[in-house]
């Protein structure tokens, strides 16, 4: 993180009161909207050069919609986006191609992610192409050096997807992702489909790709152990929401919400010695389309009070950088 | 999203000569069912058929549209009266059939090509926008797909060609209009699956425009969709062809074509059914053969077809 001292404190990355709301309607011709699914409601936080932000949640939390946003294959309903200051969402042509080389992404399935009709090397070569980096040679000179960056062999460059394993695909994804130095890479589990005894070894790699390329990570994940490893910061969403976040480490050693607690109990055996309060969730997750008044995480909350279901809990700090949103610390 | 992978082959089984199963392709029990014979017969005939079109007037013994009056309708060579200078018998006018079915190949051909071509070619692209772009644009183009198939199709044909009058042009124009929309409709499906892939997300992520991903992206995922939905059109052309011309909105006379031959011949089916059998048993042939080869393509190139 030592680009911080001369970007002076801005993030590279802030995400502003960000809403995403679908409508869910009936009819064809003359549809009627029944209501909104709030995927992801009034979301807010940074992004620093070159750390990593973990986003951990249930699935349908609103933390693939919240990554998608990122990448402006969405738009908010509300709220906005700046990378370096600007809204991300109101650029339009060569200002969004700009955009496109310096957040990019790989995604959780790595036999959905590649083009099977498309040699790696092209694919690879994508971003080079259509922002017309260089010449031919060059641009093949960099994919070379990208598939040695992530571990695999330069003549491979030739070959097409269905000749790779997960493991490696999702190598390629990330020499994709690469290629145009981006500053910002939106991480989408990125592990989670890869065998648990190549998981470590793509975690180093993108750790050390960090290390040398200064490149930020959103880190989308439902695995602690996951975010543990590789994230500075870790935000924690239930429906739509921001439960937690705080530094990654001061997450780990001092759980607050209840819902982080029990999204913890669920993971314990990893740290025995940790072992405090287990808390087991009952119940499916309520529908985003009907969330629970107040706090909506009141009716699967072990701690639950009276006031939980009428009032809604603001994020509020309760130690330096760790923020909580819940009447327990008000 | 494995299901991308193609299961490998299976020719175990292939080993056991049988010539029944050579015309008929055997499904191989286990755990993927599908076909692993090659359908040689229906490609010997459709072979048979092609050369006999290419090569049609080395291979014509006579001028198809030549007539020799004190020849007609000779029965085929075989039977009683027939001649051998005539091995499938002539017409009321005293032309070969041999060899008019020979020069009707090509004609039946070249409008499948060029028909397949050309609504096939509309379908594609049509199927390939509605599915990527979406939205309105989607909406307007699968309702002129719905118009189109709401239109009898016979019926506009015979309409074009009483307005821009018979010719190859009319009836090539003519079947294009009738394949386009089916086209249109089955690539259109596959590309609204393709679209859901992450490969497609991540090209917009990498700043292609949206040209450029239909191009590079879905084109070259829907080819084998396309040209299973080719082979099996083939025989929905010829028919469309035979009918066409037989109800002579068709290539004029005395071109010789398949269903024009048929149409010739009707008259006097009673005394002589060759004139119009003959054609009749080639275009069955012709038909049946290339529906049983687009069925083993279909099986071979996309299991997820089958329902087609």
């Amino acid at each position: 993180m030592s680009v911080q001292a001369h970007d002076g404190g801005q993030p590279l990355l802030r995400v502003e009161g960000v809403r995403k709301h679908f409508a869910f309607t009936k009819g064809i011709l003359f549809a009627k909207t029944l209501g909104h699914v709030k995927a992801v409601d009034d979301v807010s936080f940074d992004i620093r050069a070159g750390e990593t932000l973990g986003l951990v949640g249930e699935s349908g939390c609103g933390k693939t919609t919240t990554s998608r946003m990122i990448l402006n294959l969405e738009a908010p309903t509300e709220g906005r986006i700046l990378l370096d200051g600007e809204p991300i969402h109101a650029l339009k042509g060569e200002a969004l191609k700009a955009y496109r080389t310096k957040v990019q992404a790989v995604f959780q399935d790595p036999w959905s992610s590649l083009n099977p009709r498309m040699k790696v090397g092209r694919t690879i070569a994508e971003s080079l192409i259509v922002n017309a980096w260089g010449d031919r040679a060059r641009i093949d000179e960099r994919v070379r050096e990208l598939l040695v960056q992530v571990g695999l062999r330069p003549e491979q460059a030739q070959q097409y997807p269905h000749e790779f394993s997960g493991g490696q695909r999702q190598r390629v994804a990330l020499a994709a992702a690469l290629a145009s130095r981006p500053r910002l890479i939106v991480l989408d589990e990125p592990v989670s489909a890869l065998d648990v005894s190549i998981r470590a070894q793509m975690m180093n790699l993108l750790k050390d790709i960090q290390a040398k390329d200064d490149v930020a990570y959103l880190l989308v994940a439902h695995d602690l152990a996951t975010v543990r490893h590789m994230a500075d910061h870790t935000v924690v969403m239930y429906l739509g929401k921001i439960v937690e976040r705080a530094p990654t480490a001061a997450l780990f050693d001092d759980v607050r919400h209840p819902y982080t607690k029990a999204l913890f109990s669920a993971v314990l055996v990893a740290w025995p010695g940790q072992a405090a309060e287990e808390i087991e969730l009952r119940g499916e997750v309520p529908s985003p389309l009907d969330p629970p008044s107040g706090c909506r995480f009141h009716t699967r909350c072990p701690y639950v009070m009276a006031h939980c279901s009428q009032r809604e809990p603001a994020l509020r700090e309760v130690s330096p950088d760790h923020f909580v949103a819940c009447h327990l610390f008000e | 999203m494995a299901i991308a992978e193609r299961p490998p082959s299976t020719d175990a089984a292939a080993s056991r000569l049988s010539l029944w199963r050579l015309v008929w392709p055997a499904r191989v029990p286990g755990r993927f069912r599908r076909t692993a014979r090659v359908p040689w017969i229906p490609i010997a005939i459709i072979v048979v058929i092609v050369v006999m079109a290419i090569f049609a007037p080395l291979l014509a013994p006579y001028s198809p549209i030549d007539q020799t009056l004190r020849d007609k309708l000779l029965p085929p060579a075989w039977m009683a009266g027939g001649s051998d200078k005539y091995f499938l018998g002539t017409d009321a006018f005293g032309r070969d059939i041999l060899s008019r079915l020979i020069y009707g190949a090509r004609v039946s051909l070249m409008v499948a090509l060029l028909a397949l071509t050309a609504g096939g070619g509309v379908g594609l692209a049509v199927g390939i926008v509605a599915g990527y772009v979406g939205g309105a644009v989607d909406s307007i183009l699968m309702r002129l797909v719905d118009a189109a198939f709401t239109f009898p199709a016979i019926l506009f044909a015979l309409l074009l060609a009483v307005t821009m009058g018979q010719g190859f042009g009319t009836l090539v124009i003519a079947i294009s209009l009738l394949l386009w929309a089916s086209f249109a409709r089955v690539i259109r499906g596959e590309v609204l699956s393709l679209r859901q892939r992450d490969f497609v997300a991540l090209a917009r992520v990498r700043g292609c425009s949206a040209s450029r991903i239909m191009l590079t992206h879905i084109l070259p995922n829907v080819l084998n969709t396309f040209m299973v939905l080719v082979t099996l059109n083939i025989g929905v052309v010829i028919i469309a062809e035979a009918t066409l011309s037989f109800l002579g909105a068709g290539i004029p006379p005395p071109t010789p074509t398949w269903g024009l031959m048929i149409s010739e011949g009707r008259g006097r089916i009673a005394e002589a059914w060759w004139v119009a059998l003959i054609p009749g048993i080639a275009i069955t042939l012709m038909v049946l053969s290339v529906n049983l080869f687009g069925d083993w393509m279909r099986d071979r190139l996309d299991p997820r077809l089958r329902q087609l």
